[in-house]
């Protein structure tokens, strides 16, 4: 990953950018984890400090994006620019290999990077943004959050600074990103349509704030009330309302899912001018990423993570498209655990109308428990008793990220 | 058109007494290819119609706990569903549903440990029975100071076997309800009209308080937001039309106005504000029927009227639900910003009026307990939030007007 030289946006090279006018995707990835005015005494005393996770998965995620020009699978448009800031935290420095030249996540380079993808993006209507931050955040409101760059809190309390001063508000950014209305009859902006935005940080309130009169982060986007906002932009969330992130030192879990999502664990099986292609849509990936968080719930129940969506337009765009079947992680439980020694299952599906087998296995079955990995689809699953007719049959469809189906003999 | 009363929660045949598991999501798939044609809930099934599905035949797709269950179905060209798929779709859910596998271990390794919280954490305290006072107040203006007490003789208490209930006999209008308790911070929540407030017998916090409208749909809703099960509300609000929620809201107002809020989440505010010039007893669920048809003049870009009926809103009381405060908030936080010097439709004075109403807003929301679904924040007067404990004295001088709730 090389970044663009003398660029001061946070631009990223690309491979084989999409010519002229082509319609294409803007990215701004920002991670941050080093907060040094977090650290320092008095404001130690607010609960906040370094975050080892955050830098590493925007990282993660920007190579992601990246990756696309080597593989056949694609992105909802050809990325077209890709903007990234990072700060890691003290610990991550020199464990992650970041980039030389990426700019640091402070407010005046968000600010900067956050102006030039916007410009970006009003190459056309037919343009896909992209949006993820990954760092601290708070709440002021139900539905008011800040996020915090690195040099949060600079010059406060002991300079004056107000206290949101460097920091960002999530409504600014979202509503700035929408069209702005045309001057004297003139037409609406034209501004890309589809716009993703992902905030993996904390929203929880910050008491401190309750010190200070109508305290508020410093605007990044001129914000227009009078416009018709038709854009279909949903708002991932790492916490709802009050609720907390987590990060674990290989990255957020909110993060984690979400790249696990977009790698295939967030595919269904659409249809596309007749034909069936596999890829994500928002509804898919807010479903995939709740059962992530109730999974991650079960199993760290000290550590309650939520999630939330918010601006639920069209589910319809798909985000990325992939070329072949992602594969599922399948389980067989098999029911009476006696009719193992003489039990087989298998596995038929379709292409092209004619049937194909699948998997065979048995008899016997290794387990009550058969775990095996398919390629997504439809599948006939059967399962025998000896060499006999199927006593067992159930027409399935296999989606990541897994499968779980009971079969019972008798 | 689809029957409302089976829109609603009572749904006909084998998907009675589904209970949450009428929420959950189904998928309509193609029998050829297993492509995505649609998705609803398995409540919404009981319509026994699909809206933009085409006849054929197809796999219904549930999921249960982590088990999937599937049922082959066909559709008429009426857009009609085989009855007896349905029948046999909900019979093999409710089977799952009663033998739901536990959740797997989660894909995280090892090294993956320790977790790190991104913020405060919480520690554990032993759950107990707790006694406490109830005030009941007509909607506070927002800004006012003056607020009128409502008898205790209307406050009305019951009991279950796990909770303690509270609402207000005859009220037409929400309600402010204040609970007491010495030497804790007052909690203030609103109550919609039809609804009444829960709390656990036994309880390790001071206080959680949850909401019970009585009527399935709307607790459902209730149930699947508390549970950020969002594809599933929104699979579940896009079956409304304009004709359902009139009807609904003149039988179920404060319910109603959830529903309204669920549809504008899921970007159906035509149907909201269709329904909304339709309803007649649009007092019983103000002001969040002034605030949702204020963000559907909003999303249309007509902000001169959004800022007129967001403004009005505030001058009917407290929105009863969160969601309606952040819209109210968001929305005011931004005609406060805009310059009126280039906006024909918003004036100094109106500016100056969306910055006040800001202000008291946001007081409420620095107090406001984000998780619940209705409006609660702190503070021993509702006028004024904040998280003072409440002493003997202030105690003892509302003491008259209050309800003492025993949860024993």
């Amino acid at each position: 990953m090389q970044v663009v030289p003398g660029d001061t946006t946070g631009l990223i090279e690309l491979a084989s950018p999409p010519s002229g006018g082509a319609r294409g995707l803007h990215a701004l990835i920002i991670g941050v984890g080093n907060y040094p005015n977090l650290v320092r005494a008095p404001n130690n005393l607010l609960g906040m400090g370094h975050l080892d996770g955050p830098a590493r998965t925007a990282l993660k995620f920007a190579e992601f994006l990246l990756s696309f020009d080597t593989k056949p699978d694609r992105l909802a448009a050809p990325l077209r620019s890709l903007r990234l800031l990072l700060s890691p935290s003290p610990r991550e420095q020199g464990q992650i290999p970041i980039p030389a030249g990426i700019l640091p996540a402070n407010w005046q380079t968000i600010h900067t990077a956050a102006v030039a993808w916007r410009h970006a993006a009003t190459n056309s209507a037919d343009d896909v943004t992209l949006f993820y931050f990954a760092g601290h955040g708070i709440q002021r409101g139900p539905a008011e959050g800040v996020l915090f760059p690195e040099d949060v809190l600079e010059g406060y309390p002991d300079d004056g600074a107000p206290i949101l001063d460097r920091a960002f508000d999530v409504n600014n950014l979202y509503n700035g990103m929408a069209p702005k209305p045309g001057e004297l009859g003139s037409a609406p902006e034209t501004i890309a349509n589809i716009q993703y935005f992902f905030f993996d940080a904390c929203r929880s309130p910050l008491p401190a704030l309750n010190n200070f009169f109508n305290a508020s982060p410093r605007p990044i986007f001129n914000v227009r009330a009078d416009g018709v906002d038709n854009r279909i932009a949903p708002r991932f969330f790492a916490a709802n309302p009050g609720g907390l992130g987590y990060a674990t030192p290989i990255g957020t879990t909110f993060g984690e899912d979400l790249l696990k999502c977009l790698s295939g664990a967030g595919a269904d099986l659409l249809s596309s001018d007749g034909s069936p292609v596999w890829g994500i849509t928002i509804d898919r990936l807010s479903r995939v990423m709740e059962s992530m968080r109730d999974e991650w719930n079960a199993t760290y129940p000290a550590y309650r993570r939520s999630f939330e969506l918010g601006n639920i337009t069209s589910t319809k765009p798909i985000l990325v498209q992939f070329a072949s079947p992602p594969v599922v992680a399948c389980r067989f439980t098999i029911q009476p655990d006696t009719a193992l020694a003489e039990a087989s299952l298998k596995l038929v599906t379709y292409r092209a109308g004619q049937e194909i087998m699948a998997h065979c296995e048995g008899p016997p079955l290794p387990s009550a428990c058969v775990a095996r990995e398919f390629p997504g689809g439809t599948y006939l699953i059967q399962a025998s008793h000896s060499s006999g007719p199927p006593q067992f049959q159930q027409l399935a469809v296999i989606l990541p990220p897994s499968f779980v189906q009971k079969v019972i003999f008798g | 058109m689809a029957d409302q009363t089976k829109l609603f929660g009572a749904m006909p045949g084998s998907t009675k007494g589904l209970g949450r598991l009428a929420f959950i999501p189904v998928d309509i798939r193609d029998l050829q290819d297993g492509t995505l044609a649609g998705r609803t809930t398995l409540g919404a099934l009981g319509t026994q119609f699909l809206k933009g599905i085409r006849s054929g035949k197809f796999i219904l797709v549930g999921q249960v706990g982590h088990t999937d269950v599937f049922t082959e179905i066909s559709v008429d060209d009426s857009g009609r569903l085989d009855w007896q798929g349905v029948e046999k779709f909900a019979q093999l859910v409710r089977e799952a549903g009663s033998d739901a596998p536990a959740y797997g271990t989660a894909a995280l390794s090892d090294e993956s440990e320790p977790v790190q919280a991104r913020g405060a954490g919480q520690s554990g305290v032993v759950p107990q029975t707790i006694t406490f006072r109830v005030v009941g107040y007509e909607m506070p203006v927002l800004g006012s100071a003056e607020c009128k007490i409502i008898s205790a003789r209307n406050l009305v208490v019951e009991k279950n076997r796990e909770a303690v209930f509270i609402s207000v006999r005859g009220a037409s209008k929400p309600v402010l309800l204040q609970f007491l308790a010495a030497n804790r911070p007052a909690i203030n929540a609103i109550l919609p009209t039809g609804a009444r407030l829960g709390t656990p017998k036994f309880q390790d916090e001071w206080l959680k308080l949850t909401i019970d409208f009585q009527e399935p749909f709307a607790d459902g809703l209730v149930e699947l937001r508390a549970s950020k099960q969002f594809s599933a509300l929104k699979g579940t609000v896009e079956a409304i039309s304009d004709n359902d929620l009139v009807s609904y809201g003149e039988q179920h107002p404060g319910a109603a106005a959830l529903v309204g809020y669920a549809l504008l989440r899921a970007e159906q505010h035509a149907v909201v504000e269709k329904a909304l010039y339709r309803i007649r007893n649009l007092a019983a669920m103000e002001p969040d029927t002034t605030i949702l048809l204020a963000e559907c003049a909003m999303r249309a870009g007509k902000a001169g009227e959004a800022l007129v009926l967001f403004l009005e809103s505030t001058r009917q009381g407290i929105p009863s639900f969160s969601v309606g405060l952040s819209y109210l908030t968001e929305r005011l936080r931004l005609f406060a910003q805009t310059n009126p010097c280039g906006s024909s439709w918003l004036s100094a004075e109106a500016r100056a009026n969306a910055k006040s109403a800001l202000l008291h807003l946001q007081a409420i929301c620095m107090f406001q307990d984000y998780s619940r679904v209705f409006t609660t924040y702190r503070g021993i007067s509702p006028a004024v939030p904040g998280v003072e404990p409440l002493s003997e004295e202030d105690l003892a001088r509302l003491l008259p007007s209050s309800r003492t709730v025993n949860c024993k």
